[in-house]
């Protein structure tokens, strides 16, 4: 230990020699990428910007000294940070996951967690030339929170529930100062070296479980190697859009920015698994370089989420991740590969609990499939020629339905900019777009009258485009969507129901289409007190037309769904087999097909009745009776799931009309299992609404 | 004048990292007694179909707890939970308990280890999900903090 802190004393102490070498340099750091371009023969674009934003991530490993080193050792951390470069320095913030393994005879049991939130300093002492020695000190807040059951309170903290964490955290404070050199692989990636002496302070820490004096304090010792990373090529989130072109653009004008969007992608990831350590004392918050290698080595399995956040919440995350990618010029489908490689990430990284398939299907396909559907709803409230009060609503209001775009704009200058919207409405404002806003009463039952529970809700449907006649048809260029809000449920948002055509083929007529055959994309979430479904499907669907009369149409849709992931309530599903159990979960998992279909009166333009049926078919992955395979008493469930809606609606004052609609909620549940009773629900529901219904 | 003023951090840094030296010989790890491996709980209960019953262990010393439990009828279903007291079945409903081991057959009997735990009173709770009661049989044994495996 001695011999390594002499080396790290040298290793500090050395970048002084190579200041004298180029301080003459050190201020001009727009000479550093031209001057580095040129080095490596690389011609410098007219329009390139020397980077002002940096992105690093590090991995360390090393020794522990001080009090808790009675207990803690071998430190290992992954690490963050984002930074701003001023001349010769850089001024950041970052986030420290480590971790220590207790010594032996408990070296087994599971490991501590350090995380360490700072802000950083940081001072390049060569600027020039591909090795860039650099030191820097930082300092913030640490947090020690082990995850062994040793350490389980005794009794457990009032209020305790299941999946919160039963250790106590420590919060104290460290400082780290950290020598290293950077070698630079290309203008805007290099391979960081360094090494960090950590000191931290986090208050007295009962270690008796352990046989063990309380300890307060720690310092770490680790070398550490990563990568820095200038994403922005000088403009965060794209140039603004008075900048010349020095590439392809999107209909927003944007180019693309391929690694902005990976560092906003890594950064909410980061910044949310941070944030849930302190703000949510869960027993899958502790994240750290050890449980991130357990949790790639052990695989996939499911999760016990409650619905909400298994069906919602990491939709809307993947959603985050794909705009990300959107709102930095980049299209559809490597967005949606941006969704995915996000939910990946957050599986294995951004909590303690193993990776779970049904995290990553709503992660990845329901957040591209929401993704796509905020950032088109964005674009149609966007105006990029609004001025004054007009156009602060709109950058408010695109910023709120899709915040990553709103952040993004703010960023690259473009809220506040005047400049041509797209060329093309369907980039903008796709024709045929319909809205629905509906304020009412929703009463909801169970197999009789009696017991009827009544709430106030909000509905709010849109629609864009048509698939009949839409003169582009990339995907998600015709688009449905449904939400209702409900005041007194279990949770805000009782339905959402998101459809967008990935793939279209019109038959016959090319011109003017009858039948249009398309494959679909399907977001489902219900969501109430009384029943659960949601999932994400993949259907080929077939829309139809039928003018009855000059000013009466026939609208209808039939698809064949193939439901990768459906989750549905069910009546024995706290058995499932679920690894590092943080609840009890109260539906099943599986997959199935289904079919859905609709179909619509129009007379003038508006929809005076609908009604749609959905059959679904839910196998049993994972729920009722374990997962498949794993029971060797060869028991599995099937769930059949039926939803049937029918609405009137009557156009009263102009765009001003009373709506009413019917919804019935079926299941039949087949448990397979001896002594397990089969179960069938049957939920109406009854809506009536006052909504004020615009189309163009 | 930078220079002076990085080469003071330098000094602060050195002198930090010297100042560390004295810690560097590590303070005394956890006492290692020997190894002791004993049977702490062991019953014979009557499991009502469709019905929890919990019994609490209390584990004198820390160590690490091997969970065996057996019952009849292959076809049974017996669910075993290890928690944390005090963890009911009213609190086990109610999502209340620190679940330690949560495990299913198949295959009977059910046979579980944990990790390090700390000397105190756990529960253990045998749920039947089947319609057919049951007679189990439940050994827990406890490894004391010196020996290498459970």
């Amino acid at each position: 230990m001695k011999k390594g802190l002499v080396l790290l004393c040298a290793l500090a102490g050395w970048p002084l020699t190579a200041l004298a070498q180029d301080e003459d340099h050190a201020a001009d750091l727009s000479a550093q990428g031209i001057a580095l371009a040129t080095v490596q023969g690389i011609a410098p674009a007219a329009t390139e910007r020397p980077a002002r934003w940096g992105v690093n991530a590090n991995l360390g490993a090393g020794g522990a000294t001080g009090e808790f080193s009675s207990l803690l050792q071998r430190p290992i951390s992954g690490e963050l940070g984002l930074f701003r470069t001023q001349g010769p320095w850089r001024f950041g913030l970052g986030v420290s996951f480590g971790s220590f393994n207790m010594r032996k005879p408990f070296v087994d049991g599971l490991e501590w967690g350090l995380q360490q939130d700072y802000l950083s300093a940081t001072r390049m002492l060569r600027t020039r030339g591909t090795f860039r020695p650099y030191l820097q000190v930082r300092g913030g807040l640490a947090r020690l929170h082990p995850r062994s059951h040793l350490f389980d309170a005794r009794p457990l903290p009032e209020g305790f529930a299941l999946g919160d964490s039963p250790t106590r955290a420590a919060n104290g404070y460290s400082v780290a100062i950290v020598p290293g050199f950077e070698w630079n692989l290309n203008r805007s990636v290099a391979l960081d070296l360094s090494a960090s002496l950590n000191h931290f302070d986090v208050g007295p820490y009962d270690l008796a479980p352990a046989g063990l004096s309380p300890a307060s304090s720690g310092s770490t010792i680790e070398g550490r190697i990563g990568l820095r990373w200038h994403p922005d090529n000088g403009y965060p989130s794209g140039p603004r859009a008075s900048v010349e072109a020095d590439g392809p653009r999107d209909a927003w004008g944007l180019g693309r920015n391929y690694g902005w969007a990976a560092a906003e992608m890594m950064a909410v990831n980061w910044l949310a698994a941070a944030s849930n350590e302190h703000t949510r004392d869960g027993n899958l918050n502790q994240v750290n370089p050890r449980n991130w290698k357990t949790n790639i080595t052990d695989g996939f399995t499911y999760d016990d989420n409650e619905f909400r956040t298994n069906q919602f919440i990491h939709s809307y995350n993947g959603s985050v991740y794909f705009n990300s990618a959107r709102s930095n010029g980049l299209g559809f489908w490597t967005s949606a590969a941006y969704a995915t490689a996000g939910a990946f990430m957050w599986e294995c990284c951004g909590e303690t609990h193993p990776m779970s398939y049904n995290d990553m299907i709503a992660t990845s396909i329901g957040g591209f499939t929401l993704g796509e559907m905020t950032y088109r709803l964005s674009s149609e409230i966007l105006g990029n020629q609004a001025t004054g009060a007009k156009r602060v609503v709109k950058e408010v209001g695109a910023f709120l339905v899709d915040p990553v775009r709103g952040l993004n704009r703010l960023l690259s200058g473009r809220s506040t900019s005047t400049y041509d919207p797209p060329k093309d409405p369907m980039d903008w404002r796709p024709p045929r777009g319909k809205t629905l806003l509906g304020v009412g009463t929703r009463i909801v039952g169970s197999d009789s009258t009696s017991g009827n529970q009544t709430y106030g809700n909000l509905i709010f449907e849109h629609a864009y485009g048509n698939p009949y006649d839409n003169p582009r048809r990339k995907p998600f260029d015709f688009m449905e969507m449904q939400l209702q809000i409900t005041a007194g449920e279990k949770q805000p948002i009782t339905i959402l129901r998101v459809r967008g055509d990935l793939w279209e083929k019109p038959l016959g007529d090319q011109a003017a289409p009858k039948h249009v055959f398309a494959i679909t994309q399907f977001y489902d979430y219900m969501d109430n007190k009384t029943y659960e479904f949601g999932g994400q499907s993949l259907a080929a669907t077939l829309f139809s037309r039928f003018q009855l009369s000059p000013k009466v149409r026939l609208k209808t849709r039939a698809s064949g769904l193939f439901l990768s992931l459906g989750a549905v309530n069910s009546d024995y599903a706290t058995i499932a087999h679920v690894a590092n159990r943080e609840r009890l979960r109260e539906y099943d998992y599986g997959p199935g097909v289904g079919a859905d279909t609709q179909m619509d009166l129009v007379v003038k333009d508006q929809t005076l009745l609908t009604v749609n049926y959905r059959f679904q078919w839910v196998n049993v992955s994972n729920g009722s009776v374990y997962s498949k395979g794993v029971s060797s008493l060869g028991s599995n469930a099937n769930h059949y799931v039926q939803y049937g809606l029918a609405r009137f609606f009557v156009p009263v004052f102009k765009h001003f009309g009373l709506g009413a609609d019917g919804h019935v909620f079926l299941r039949k549940s087949r448990y397979s299992e001896p002594g397990f009773e089969d179960i069938d629900q049957r939920t109406p529901r009854l809506r009536v609404f006052l909504a004020f219904n615009s189309y163009r | 004048m930078t220079r002076g003023w990085l080469r003071s951090l330098a000094s602060a840094f050195c002198a930090l990292a010297l100042a560390q030296l004295p810690a560097c010989s590590s303070p005394a790890g956890p006492p290692s007694p020997t190894c002791t491996r004993e049977t702490i709980f062991s019953s014979n209960p009557q499991v009502p179909a469709s019905t929890q019953v919990v019994q609490t262990i209390t584990t004198p010393r820390t160590g690490r707890l091997t969970v065996t439990v057996d019952w009849v009828s292959p076809e049974s279903i017996i669910r075993v939970v290890l928690a944390q007291s005090p963890c009911g079945a009213d609190a086990f409903r109610v999502k209340s308990c620190n679940i330690i081991v949560d495990e299913f057959p198949p295959p009977k009997p059910v046979e579980t280890s944990t990790t390090w735990l700390a000397p105190g009173n756990y529960d253990l709770l045998l749920a039947n999900f089947t319609s057919v009661g049951e007679t189990a049989s439940v050994k827990v044994n406890l490894s004391s903090v010196g020996c290498a495996t459970p």
